[in-house]
């Protein structure tokens, strides 16, 4: 525990004050981070769009065409109902787009504002909430999200919930740290000086100066909750027909493998590609704040 | 480390233990609507539903229903299974032996793996092998671990028939056949950690590399397999221990659903099985038992790095 601390807090000293589009800037002059940035793009274009683009009816059976391999008709086959896999993967783009920001959003919404809280207080309000966050992470993500998902039963929402809960005391553990860092500067303590109120202090100075680290652990956390979705998809735990994520249709996919081997192949692909652009995109944040400190 | 620090982190891991096992008791009460008769199912008759309420403790006050919870953990008792009636902890330890053969197996694989990518790269910086495995590090991390298992089960199992696809053999049927069933399993679950550390050893690799003991040891004439030996690898091995404590929680995480695509009955699938049945004094075994694992880990590792590092000791 005490080695996760020792390692974040290099991290946090390094991202101080990136000017106003400096971020976006360094992240698209990267040719992989611009990629990523434009697949993601054209990942949720997918998801909005998704009924005005998709090749076939996602829905459309065609009992006499199941398992077809990829062909020019169906470019990624169809599956065990001779649905067209190409059409389903860009309706489960939906969920598995709208999935991640459900957990991510309710660890914003929690830990931003406990961690500036617990940042500026300090003392023993600090010490409750680091403890609280100490014991969430004593659990693995997937061990806590089952028991969150025992209690309040299976289903896409209360799935992501119970991984946005769980993801609370990483993001409550970046803004802290962050946050400590900032409110060292002379410039929040002028602020303290001349009276400025607490609220102010928080929303004018410590906010703007903690937006890069809290940016790069939303990219990677988006990243993590998709995989973590498509396992409890993959479970049984998450999506429930007919509604669909890659997740589960990867396991629909391994169920049916002697027949069709190549199923498990565009979902999980589609994954990885995501979940790659994820990450790309939050090390190129982090590399775009960090080089500021060197320069 | 000193003994006092090293107290002062065994006083944390015990206060994050109690508050999970806090947790985990009023795990069950926070279930929406009356427990009991969720748990009973819909079409439970009224003796069932008291038989359950019974079983988990509910027809007590909360804080007795708590500290004879509590008296029974320190025991070793966790209650029995709602559904097999069996004891929660025979279950537990039933399960476990296939989970530890395949998480053991994923590490050893990964620090193989890793580590010796890892120090491959920082040895060759910005050469074409160190791109390679750049590349593939980055893959590995987001490539979801059930995802690599059904890839693997489907190509080496399926189509060139050289492994078998599913459950698990216990070693004492022999070592080649365990091997054979624990290989796919155990690669899906480590590639992600053995990714990890490669990264990891190689930015300490190419750390060490500039520091001024390495151009020293250098031109007296040391040979690059004894400087690696004595010097590199030793300085790596932090990183090494840090990101192993780290990854603890994503490897048991992985188990439950890599058992799930090649069929190990280990304490993943019991886990899902609890959740899918609503079995509450299992899931709460199981949750206390992950909990145990992870702060354990968490000292140890802790301990280790005081002694590795000499310099965590003085300090």
């Amino acid at each position: 525990m005490s080695i996760e601390t020792a390692t974040a807090s290099p991290e946090v000293a390094v991202t101080r004050n990136p000017r106003r589009g400096e971020v976006v800037r360094a992240v698209m002059r990267r040719p992989a981070s611009a990629v990523s940035v434009c697949f993601v793009g054209l990942l949720v274009l997918l998801a909005v769009l998704g009924p005005l683009i998709s090749p076939h009816d996602p829905g459309a059976q065609d009992l006499a065409n199941p398992f077809a391999g990829p062909s020019w008709t169906h470019l990624f086959g169809t599956d065990d109902f001779g649905r067209d896999v190409a059409s389903r993967m860009i309706e489960a783009a939906r969920i598995t787009i709208l999935a991640p920001l459900i957990s991510v959003g309710i660890a914003v919404l929690i830990g931003l504002p406990l961690g500036m809280l617990a940042a500026i207080s300090g003392g023993w309000v600090d010490a409750i909430a680091g403890r609280l966050a100490d014991t969430v992470l004593a659990l693995p993500a997937l061990v806590g999200a089952l028991a969150i998902v025992s209690v309040l039963g299976p289903g896409l929402v209360t799935t992501m919930i119970a991984v946005g809960i769980i993801f609370t005391p990483t993001m409550f553990r970046v803004v802290r740290g962050a946050a400590v860092s900032v409110a060292e500067e002379t410039f929040v303590r002028s602020a303290v000086a001349i009276g400025s109120s607490r609220r102010r202090i928080l929303a004018v100075h410590v906010l703007p100066n903690i937006a890069a680290p809290v940016l790069v652990q939303v990219t990677i956390l988006m990243g993590v909750a998709l995989l973590v979705e498509a396992s409890l998809s993959f479970l049984g735990l998450g999506v429930q027909p007919p509604d669909a994520s890659w997740g589960s249709m990867l396991k629909a996919a391994y169920g049916s493998q002697f027949k069709a081997p190549f199923a498990v192949v565009p979902p999980g692909v589609a994954m990885v590609l995501t979940v790659l652009s994820f990450n790309t995109i939050g090390d190129a944040i982090r590399d775009a704040v960090g080089i500021r400190r060197r320069a | 480390m000193t003994a006092r620090m090293a107290l002062r982190r065994l006083g944390g891991g015990l206060l994050v233990l109690w508050l999970v096992s806090l947790l985990t008791f009023l795990m069950v009460r926070l279930i929406p609507g009356d427990p009991a008769e969720v748990v009973a199912g819909e079409n439970a008759s009224v003796e069932d539903v008291n038989r359950i309420r019974e079983q988990l403790g509910l027809n007590r006050p909360v804080v007795e229903q708590y500290f004879s919870w509590l008296g029974g953990v320190l025991r070793g008792d966790l209650g029995s299974s709602l559904f097999t009636h069996r004891p929660v902890t025979s279950t537990i330890v039933d399960a476990a032996p296939p989970t530890l053969a395949l998480t053991l197996t994923a590490i050893v694989l990964a620090v193989v793996i890793g580590v010796g990518a890892g120090v491959l790269a920082g040895l060759r910086q910005g050469g074409w092998l160190d791109r390679t495995i750049s590349t593939v590090a980055t893959l590995g991390i987001a490539m979801p671990s059930f995802w690599v298992a059904m890839l693997l089960v489907s190509v080496f199992s399926l189509s060139l028939k050289w492994l078998p696809a599913t459950t698990y053999v216990p070693l004492e049927r022999g070592f080649g056949i365990w091997l054979s069933h624990i290989i796919i399993p155990a690669i899906a679950l480590g590639l992600a950690t053995a990714a990890e550390l490669a990264r990891h050893t190689r930015g300490s690799v190419a750390d060490v590399l500039t520091r001024p003991y390495i151009r020293t040891a250098r031109s007296r004439g040391t040979g690059t397999v004894r400087l690696v030996r004595r010097h590199v690898l030793r300085n790596a091995a932090i990183p090494v221990v840090t990101v192993l404590g780290l990854q603890t929680s994503r490897l048991l995480g992985g188990t439950i659903v890599v058992e799930a695509v090649v069929g190990i009955s280990g304490l993943g699938t019991l886990a899902v099985n609890s959740v899918l049945h609503r079995d509450y004094p299992v899931i709460q075994g199981y949750v206390l038992f992950c909990a145990v694992v992870v702060v354990v880990v968490n000292l140890v590792v802790d301990l280790a790095y005081g002694w590795i590092n000499p310099k965590v000791r003085a300090s």
